[in-house]
C-alpha cells in the first residue's frame, strides 16, 4: 500500500469514526430514556386529561404559530433575498437575534414590552396575551419566525433567478411572477420550512412559561408539563412525555429531510 | 538531574495536591430550593471558616433539585424551601423518615404592589371584581396547597378562583409575577416582602384563619452522603443560634408563636 492510499484510508477511517461516535451518543440517550420508561406506565400517563390538554394544547398553538410564522417568513424572506444594499448584513444580524438568543430572555423582552404603556393598550383593546393562550401563540412566534424566515432566504437563495426574469420579460407582474414561478418552485424548502417551525414551536418552553404561566388545563403546554414532572420528582411521567416529544420532533425532522434535502441553511 | 525537574516535580504536585483537597472529605454537597439562597450562601461562608470544610451549593427549584439528587445519587444535604418537597424526598427515600430538622419559618401572606393600590385588607377583598391573583399550582409548589386552604377556611374559594390568573410553578416565581405588575395579588410567603421592599407589600392573614397553615425550611442529610457526620455538623450549625441569626438577618422567622 502506498503511502498516500494509507493515509487517505486513515483519515476516512477517522471521520467516519468521528460520526459513528457522534451517532452512537445520540441514539445511546434515547436508548437510555426508553430503557427507563416502563411499558405499563405509558399509557396511563399519556391519557390522564391534564396531559391529553397539554398534548392537545401544544399541538394546535404549533398549527397556529406556524401559519403565522410562514406568513411573516415567505414575504420577508423573499425581500431579503433580493435585497442588496447597504447595511444588508446589519440587517440579517438583527433579523438573527431570535436564533442565538435563549428563548427565556427572549420571553422576558416579551413580557417587558407587554407590560408597558404601549404593550398594555393593545392588550386592553386588541388582545390579551399575558398568562392567556394568544401568550403561548405570540412566544413561540418570537422563537421560531426565525427559522422560518433562514430556511424560506435559503430556499429563494438557491433558486436561479432567470426563471423569475423569463417570466417577467413574458410580460408577467413582479406579484404574479412571485406567485406562479418563485413560489411553485420553492415548495419544497416551503415544506421543510414549515416542519421545523412547527417543531420548534411544538418544544418551546422558556419564552412561553413567562408570557402565558402554567395554568393547568388552561396554557400548560407539552414542554411545561414535562417541566413540571421534573419539578415533582416524577421521573416516570417526566420520561415519557419527553419520549412522546421526541417523537414527534422525529416525525418533523423527517418531513424537513424529505422535502427540504437540497437546502443549505 | 533531580534539580533540573524541579519545577515539572513542583507542578505535578500541586496540581495532584489540589485535587486531592477538592476530593478531601472535608467538602459537602448541598442541593437546595432558591428561596433559602441568601441565607444559605452566607452560612456556608461562616461554616467554611469555623470548621475548615469546603460547602458546595447547588440551588434550584426545590423539586429540580430533588429530581438532580435522584437521577445522579448524589448530594450530602437536602434544603428545600418547604416540608412538602422534604416529604416528597421521603416518599422517594432520598432521606430518612422524620430525619428532617427546621431551620426557618414561613408565614403566608397576601403579597401585593408596594403601598397597596388596589386596598386590599383581607382574603375577602380577593374576590374584588376584576382583580388579578395569582396562586401558586396546588399539588406541585406548597404554596399553593397552603393558598387554597386559606381560601377555604375564609370561605372565599370559589369566588377568589375566578380572579386567578395563573398558576405559578414555584415560589420564586410567586414573588416575580407580582413584581412585574402581571398580578394585583398573590398568596405569598412573608419574606417576599423583606426580598424585594421597593416592590411587594405583605398584607397578613389573622391568625384564627392562619392556624397551623404555613411552612419551614427543612433540612436533612441525604441517604447519598459519603460524610453523614460533616453533613449533621452543617444541619447542626444551620439551627444553631449562629445558623438562625443569619436566616433572621434575611427576613426568616426561625421561630413561630
Amino acid at each position: 500500500m502506498s503511502k498516500s492510499r494509507f493515509g487517505n484510508t486513515a483519515f476516512w477511517t477517522l471521520a467516519a469514526g468521528t460520526l459513528l461516535l457522534y451517532f452512537s451518543f445520540l441514539v445511546a440517550l434515547v436508548v437510555a430514556a426508553i430503557a427507563r420508561t416502563k411499558l405499563s406506565t405509558v399509557q396511563p400517563i399519556l391519557f390522564c386529561p391534564e396531559i391529553k390538554f397539554a398534548i392537545g394544547l401544544s399541538l394546535l398553538t404549533a398549527t397556529i404559530t406556524t401559519v403565522l410564522s410562514m406568513l411573516v417568513a415567505v414575504p420577508a424572506a423573499y425581500a431579503l433575498s433580493q435585497y442588496r444594499g447597504r447595511g444588508q448584513s446589519l440587517l440579517e444580524a438583527i433579523l438573527d437575534l431570535p436564533l442565538v438568543l435563549p428563548p427565556v430572555a427572549l420571553g422576558f423582552l416579551l413580557l417587558v414590552f407587554l407590560q408597558s404603556s404601549v404593550g398594555l393598550a393593545i392588550q386592553e383593546h386588541f388582545l390579551q396575551f399575558v398568562f392567556e393562550v394568544p401568550g403561548i401563540i405570540l412566544a413561540q412566534f418570537a422563537v421560531v419566525s426565525g427559522f422560518a424566515l433562514r430556511v424560506m432566504k435559503s430556499a429563494f437563495d438557491s433558486l436561479d433567478p432567470r426563471y423569475e426574469e423569463v417570466a417577467r420579460t413574458l410580460g408577467l407582474t413582479k406579484g404574479q411572477a412571485f406567485m406562479r414561478i418563485v413560489l411553485p418552485l420553492s415548495r419544497n424548502g416551503l415544506i421543510a420550512s414549515a416542519a421545523l417551525t412547527w417543531a420548534r414551536s411544538v418544544g418551546e418552553f422558556g419564552a412561553t412559561l413567562i408570557v402565558a404561566g402554567a395554568f393547568e388545563r388552561k396554557t400548560e403546554v407539552l414542554s411545561i408539563a414535562i417541566f413540571l414532572n421534573w419539578q415533582l420528582a416524577r421521573i416516570h411521567e417526566g420520561l415519557t412525555l419527553t419520549l412522546l416529544l421526541l417523537c414527534v420532533s422525529l416525525l418533523a425532522l423527517a418531513l424537513f429531510r424529505k422535502f427540504g434535502g437540497v437546502l443549505r441553511v | 538531574m533531580f534539580w533540573k525537574h524541579l519545577r515539572l516535580i513542583l507542578l505535578v504536585t500541586t496540581i495532584a495536591v489540589s485535587f486531592a483537597l477538592a476530593a478531601s472529605p472535608g467538602s459537602l454537597m448541598v442541593f437546595a430550593g432558591a428561596a433559602s439562597r441568601p441565607a444559605l450562601q452566607e452560612a456556608a461562608k461562616a461554616f467554611e471558616k469555623k470548621y475548615h470544610a469546603r460547602i458546595h451549593c447547588t440551588f434550584g427549584g426545590s423539586g429540580t433539585v430533588l429530581s438532580q439528587m435522584l437521577l445522579t445519587k448524589t448530594g450530602d444535604v437536602y434544603v428545600p424551601g418547604s416540608g412538602f418537597n422534604m416529604r416528597i424526598a421521603e416518599e422517594k427515600g432520598v432521606v430518612k423518615k422524620g430525619a428532617a430538622r427546621k431551620v426557618a419559618y414561613l408565614i403566608p401572606v397576601i403579597s401585593v404592589q408596594k403601598g397597596n393600590p388596589k386596598k386590599i385588607a383581607s382574603l375577602k377583598d380577593l374576590a374584588q371584581p376584576g382583580l388579578k391573583v395569582a396562586i401558586a399550582r396546588p399539588g406541585a409548589v406548597c404554596l399553593g396547597d397552603v393558598g387554597v386552604t386559606l381560601l377555604r377556611r375564609a370561605e372565599v374559594y370559589d369566588a377568589v378562583m375566578k380572579n386567578v390568573v395563573t398558576q405559578p410553578l414555584d415560589c420564586g416565581q410567586t414573588a416575580g409575577v407580582v413584581r412585574m405588575k402581571q398580578v394585583d395579588a398573590a398568596i405569598g410567603w412573608d419574606v417576599f416582602g423583606k426580598w424585594y421592599p421597593k416592590d411587594i407589600a405583605s398584607v397578613s392573614i389573622p391568625k384564627d384563619i392562619r392556624g397551623s397553615a404555613w411552612d419551614y425550611i427543612p433540612a436533612a442529610v441525604t441517604v447519598y452522603s459519603k460524610r453523614p457526620r460533616l453533613a449533621r455538623q452543617w444541619i447542626d450549625f444551620l439551627v444553631s443560634p449562629e445558623g438562625k441569626s443569619i436566616f433572621r438577618k434575611h427576613g426568616y422567622l426561625t421561630e413561630v408563636k
